[in-house]
């Protein structure tokens, strides 16, 4: 009898719905997690793939074109503009027999009707989260943040000053009608630099420095000095970045030929918690004919057909024909963190496209 | 079946899970079953009751975000409006930008 129990528990856990959850071992909630969702975006007519936060700045408003990468489970996005939230479902289940339920794969991507909203002049900030729930392992979620911003250089100024920033390690700047975006740790400082002198503009003694951080009102008013205008820069530092977003809006004022002109721009920093550690992609690697996809740790594998189906796993390693497009996700609940290797014909590739 | 009938063949019940028999094993093993099933539907029960608060954290988390970003941009704005209107209001001083 003992022994027949523990097969039917052995059953169960198997069968994936009994498992406990574990969640929140670390205290940890999902503001303070990193944004890692993958965002798929127009911006000036050019599409590219960003990952945690998108930053856009067009001079003439249309219809938004942003879509996010969902994981193959079933789920929804909640995405919010501040105003109104609205929810898109996604992969929805076909019942089958007791927990032996079909996930219908309907798409990879999912695309947030932010249309209308930024149909206007002026800025659209869009937070969202993708929630996947599987059996047994419970809802993973991923966060991520557009910020959208539509101007027309009268009240609403376009961006043009170049500031140099500090982003996880490496040298980012902003530009000619490009924001600054930056997906890091919080509690450490971020250095910023304005050159003096660009190929558009040159800022001389006299001129006026002004920064504002929309987290903290944190602000600097400074006047550019000769000693600056030596240098050719002025550097400023932010004591401590915050757990989630910070919009910085940097500008600059002076009087050219009497005139009084400005050079603005916006950076969006958003930190998370330190405690937070992402998971790799899965490694894969090909042997007689089949893929194998392998998970050193502390996380599961999800393995994904060309045909659409998904089967998890809580094997270190996954083994799969190497027919057509074949997928392999690894989560991990407790991080919230997703992510995932696609090999085709021999080649990491995309799941679903870009 | 009313509570008299039962209680009448409780001890009847009762003295399967004593015995020695084949009966006593069947009963045996539907009562570990029956705990088994017991535990599972417990452990299901507590899994959607956190499904559900993480669930609506997540939305929750969406809309407290971008309300955040939007009271950010929205103050930052002012910020600068007043600045400039500041800087424009403000006569020219010599030195200042290239006049």
């Amino acid at each position: 009898v003992r022994k027949t129990s523990v097969y039917i528990l052995y059953a169960f856990l198997i069968a994936g719905c009994v498992t406990p959850r574990s969640a929140s071992i670390f205290g940890l909630t999902f503001s303070d997690q990193a944004a890692r969702a993958l965002i798929d975006m127009d911006c000036n007519g050019v599409r590219d793939i960003y990952q945690g936060v998108a930053v856009c700045e067009e001079k003439s408003p249309r219809m938004a074109d942003v879509r996010v990468k969902i994981p193959p489970a079933p789920g929804r996005v909640i995405f919010s503009d501040g105003l109104s939230k609205k929810v898109v479902d996604f992969n929805w289940r076909k019942d089958g027999f007791l927990w032996w339920k079909r996930i219908q794969l309907d798409r990879p991507w999912v695309p947030l009707d932010i249309g209308e909203l930024s149909a206007t002049f002026g800025e659209v900030p869009v937070a969202f989260d993708v929630a996947g729930e599987l059996d047994g392992v419970g809802l993973i979620v991923t966060r991520g943040l557009v910020y959208h911003r539509i101007c027309n250089d009268r009240d609403i100024p376009c961006s043009r000053l170049v500031v140099d920033y500090e982003c996880s390690g490496r040298v980012k700047n902003t530009g000619d009608g490009q924001l600054g975006s930056c997906n890091r740790m919080s509690g450490s400082m971020a250095r910023f630099r304005v050159p003096l002198k660009t190929l558009s503009y040159e800022l001389v003694t006299g001129a006026k420095i002004q920064v504002r951080s929309g987290r903290s009102s944190w602000t600097i008013d400074h006047t550019v000095t000769d000693k600056d205008v030596q240098a050719g820069e002025f550097k400023f530092t932010y004591p401590q970045v915050f757990n989630g977003p910070d919009l910085f809006t940097v500008a600059v004022y002076q009087r050219e030929q009497g005139v009084p002109q400005r050079y603005r721009t916006n950076i969006l920093i958003v930190g998370y918690d330190p405690r937070w550690t992402g998971i790799d992609n899965p490694h894969w690697l090909e042997q007689k004919g089949n893929i194998e996809f392998c998970i050193p740790m502390q996380s599961e594998l999800l393995q994904i057909t060309d045909m659409g189906s998904a089967q998890s796993s809580s094997k270190a390693c996954a083994s799969m024909p190497a027919s057509g497009q074949v997928c392999a996700f690894a989560w991990d609940r407790e991080s919230g963190d997703l992510t995932y290797t696609c090999v085709k014909n021999g080649k990491e590739v995309r799941w679903g496209g870009t | 079946m009313n509570w008299e009938v039962l209680l009448k063949l409780l001890p009847s019940l009762l003295s399967l899970f004593g015995g020695a028999g084949p009966w006593s094993l069947v009963a045996m093993g539907v009562a570990a079953l029956g705990a088994v099933a017991g535990v599972a539907y417990l452990i299901k029960k507590n899994n959607d009751r956190i499904d559900n608060v993480e669930r609506e954290n997540a939305g929750a988390d969406a809309g407290n975000t971008s309300v955040d970003l939007r009271q950010q941009s929205e103050a930052n704005g002012e910020w600068e409006k007043e600045a400039w209107e500041k800087f424009q209001s403000e006569k020219s001083v010599k030195g200042e930008g290239n006049d």
